[in-house]
């Protein structure tokens, strides 16, 4: 796909045509003649009701006698008007009548519906039959001129931009391109890869004015189906995930600061929407790309990555965090790995550091490594923004993988005892040292985000967390712990079972004094809080 | 930008088929009317309890739905029949005189959907050219 004529860039040429209006004279007329009697051909019910193969033989001599079908930039320049065509009747007609919002919508679908099925039927019989690359050539350099002419109108237009015209082309080619029907089927994947690359193109982050029907195209039932469903071997579920960041990275900034007008709240909405869809239908999912997402989303915003970090495989029978005297090293589970679908060690950059890092886990030298792990982690003196986050959450994980490797190799398991004195268990006390508290923030949810269905990582960090609790040398570290769980566990449904485990064995285990601290008892609101959580910890005992 | 995307929200119609008949328009109900669909809404067995009325409203003013596809396999249950030249239901209403490989004749009771009420017929002859009888699983 990455070749110079592939269909990548016959998408990026169909764009970059989008803009070139300097046409031959005679042709915008042609072309507008031409849209409009394909679009009454296709709204007689005598002719196209069974979409009949014969009509539309007719309209292309039709259109070849008006000398489009010469070459292939006339064809171009076709699609490019008939998309411009579009576009304006939608405006105009959005304008003209505003009584009943219902009708403008259906004048306006007349014209759309009738050019998505024009842009259908020349696909399908574009080059030979059964040779789809002439094929998806066509629908890359189509789908590339509609979202050219998508950029320049919002660009122009502004404020006055209108999603209408776009989402219905986007969601009805999308729809027809998956009839079930043999030849489309046969070249299914690159028509998914071809709608992933130009919703990518025309992510929130850099065309806001379309970011609610993009919402609405990301999430339609059909879309959702086909990636994580329908395709073989999971393959649309790198794509989608790709997608998701995309959303995730557009909502960042503003709910980062919480600054959430109404529109922002509406898309908030619908992400969380799109998100219980998937933690209902595809939990395997969220389970396997969780790392890619927490990587992306806020410190807290909790919810949302609560809904990420809950997710476990469909086949696994979870045990009631609740039970009275739980044995979590017993689960057989627990000796698992979970899937990750990020290359954790690559993100530790740069080389030198990471180089660094494996030799110190190895042989615990040089000593520098620890004190200088602070400055390597911090990259600016912004309050709220000195860590580099994505580097913070890869150091974590790495470390942990590599302990559990290390107590695998020596046949021994995880508990509190056995991960005390490593060189991993090392930089993570380093860590919670030496960093302010911004950073310990941030450490300390880079280990809560590990906190999931029963699997070796969870049992991991579940037992570090508490030693670094039992070992801590300051309260405002055991403070801190409890506030990185306790503001997980006080937010709606649903909690991830690991972090309910942890949060349960650190108030009932009495190794852990956790009543004792003067913080759990620092003001009447705070002390009824825990008491709450307590309370519905003990009631589910019996 | 985002906010004045937001005065022009996609509305539920724009990712759907156009609907020709019964297009989409929604507006506030007050809380106590319900404001979701009974379950188990788009079964064959829900369908079946609908009156014979009601699938023909749904077969001819919800055209290409899953809606209508349930309608017409409840109509075959209850023994109507299409009849793709005329585009009607029919339904025997007694015994036919004659039957034949080609039609069988007698009488029927049909739905004519210009009147919009059921009709007698006596002595027509159905052709089974005419018979929709696509399987419909």
């Amino acid at each position: 796909p990455g070749s110079p004529s592939g269909p990548t860039s016959m998408m990026q040429s169909g764009i970059n045509q989008a803009k070139d209006t300097n046409d031959p004279p005679g042709l915008h007329e042609k072309t507008e003649y031409l849209l409009r009697e394909w679009v009454q051909l296709y709204h007689n019910p005598g002719i196209a009701r069974d979409y009949n193969r014969q009509a539309f033989t007719q309209f292309v001599n039709q259109m070849s006698q008006q000398g489009i079908l010469k070459s292939d930039e006339l064809i171009t320049r076709f699609f490019r008007l008939c998309t411009q065509l579009c576009v304006d009747v939608t405006y105009s007609t959005l304008k003209n009548f505003s009584t009943n919002a219902a009708l403008v919508r259906a004048q306006c679908f007349k014209t759309l519906d009738a050019y998505v099925r024009l842009i259908v039927l020349l696909v399908k019989l574009s080059g030979e039959a059964n040779n789809p690359a002439t094929k998806i050539n066509l629908l890359n350099k189509v789908l590339g001129i509609v979202a050219g002419v998508l950029m320049s109108d919002h660009d122009s237009k502004g404020k006055e931009f209108q999603q209408l015209p776009f989402h219905r082309i986007f969601i009805m080619l999308f729809i027809e391109l998956n009839a079930p029907e043999h030849i489309l089927e046969a070249m299914n994947f690159q028509v998914l890869t071809a709608f992933v690359n130009t919703y990518r193109i025309l992510r929130p982050a850099r065309y806001p004015g379309f970011a609610f029907a993009w919402l609405e195209l990301i999430s339609h039932r059909a879309f959702i189906g086909r990636m994580l469903q329908l395709t073989a071997q999971q393959r649309g579920w790198n794509m989608y995930a790709q997608i998701l960041i995309d959303l995730f990275k557009f909502l960042a900034p503003f709910l980062r600061n919480a600054d959430l007008n109404r529109a922002m709240q509406v898309l908030y909405k619908g992400t969380l929407r799109v998100l219980l869809v998937l933690l209902h239908d595809f939990p395997e999912f969220l389970c396997d790309y969780h790392y890619a997402f927490c990587d992306v989303i806020p410190p807290n915003c909790i919810q949302m990555r609560n809904l990420i970090l809950s997710a476990f495989p469909r086949n696994m029978r979870l045990p009631d965090p609740f039970t009275p005297n739980l044995k979590v090293d017993m689960l057989t589970e627990i000796a698992h790995a979970p899937k990750i679908m990020t290359n954790v060690a690559a993100m530790i950059q740069p080389e030198s550091f990471r180089k660094d890092l494996e030799s110190y886990l190895k042989s615990r030298s040089p000593s520098t490594f620890l004190t200088e792990l602070r400055s390597k982690l911090q990259i600016t003196n912004d309050p709220g923004n000195r860590y580099n986050i994505p580097l913070m959450n890869a150091l974590v994980l790495h470390v942990g993988t590599q302990a559990i490797q290390n107590l695998q190799l020596k046949g021994m398991s995880p508990n509190t005892s056995t991960i005390t004195q490593t060189s991993h268990m090392e930089i993570f006390q380093n860590l919670s040292l030496d960093l302010d508290t911004e950073g310990r923030y941030l450490f300390l949810n880079a280990i809560a985000n590990q906190l999931r269905f029963p699997n070796s990582h969870t049992h991991y960090f579940s037992c570090a967390l508490l030693s670094l609790f039992a070992d801590a040398h300051s309260v405002a570290l055991q403070e801190q712990i409890t506030r990185v769980l306790l503001e997980r566990l006080i937010v709606n449904r649903p909690h991830p079972w690991g972090l309910l485990v942890t949060f349960i064995e650190l108030i009932r285990n009495q190794v852990y004094k956790f009543w004792g601290h003067d913080f759990v008892h620092c003001s009447p609101e705070i002390a009824r809080l825990f008491e709450t959580v307590a309370k519905s910890c003990n009631q589910n005992r019996s | 930008m985002l906010m004045a995307a937001y005065s022009h929200i996609p509305h539920p119609s724009d990712s759907e088929r156009l609907r020709n008949y019964l297009p989409r328009n929604p507006i506030h109900t007050p809380s106590y009317y319900p404001q979701t669909q009974p379950a188990h809404n788009d079964t064959v067995e829900f369908f079946q309890r609908l009156s014979t009325e009601a699938l023909f409203f749904i077969f001819y003013y919800m055209e290409g739905t899953k809606a209508q596809y349930l309608a017409a396999k409840a109509l075959k249950k209850q023994s109507w029949r299409f009849h793709t030249k005329y585009m009607m239901w029919f339904q025997r209403h007694d015994e036919p005189r004659t039957i034949t490989d080609e039609y069988e004749q007698g009488t029927y009771i049909y739905f004519d959907y210009e009147k919009w009420g059921q009709r007698r017929k006596e002595g027509f002859t159905f052709e089974y050219r005419y018979l929709e009888d696509r399987d419909l699983n």
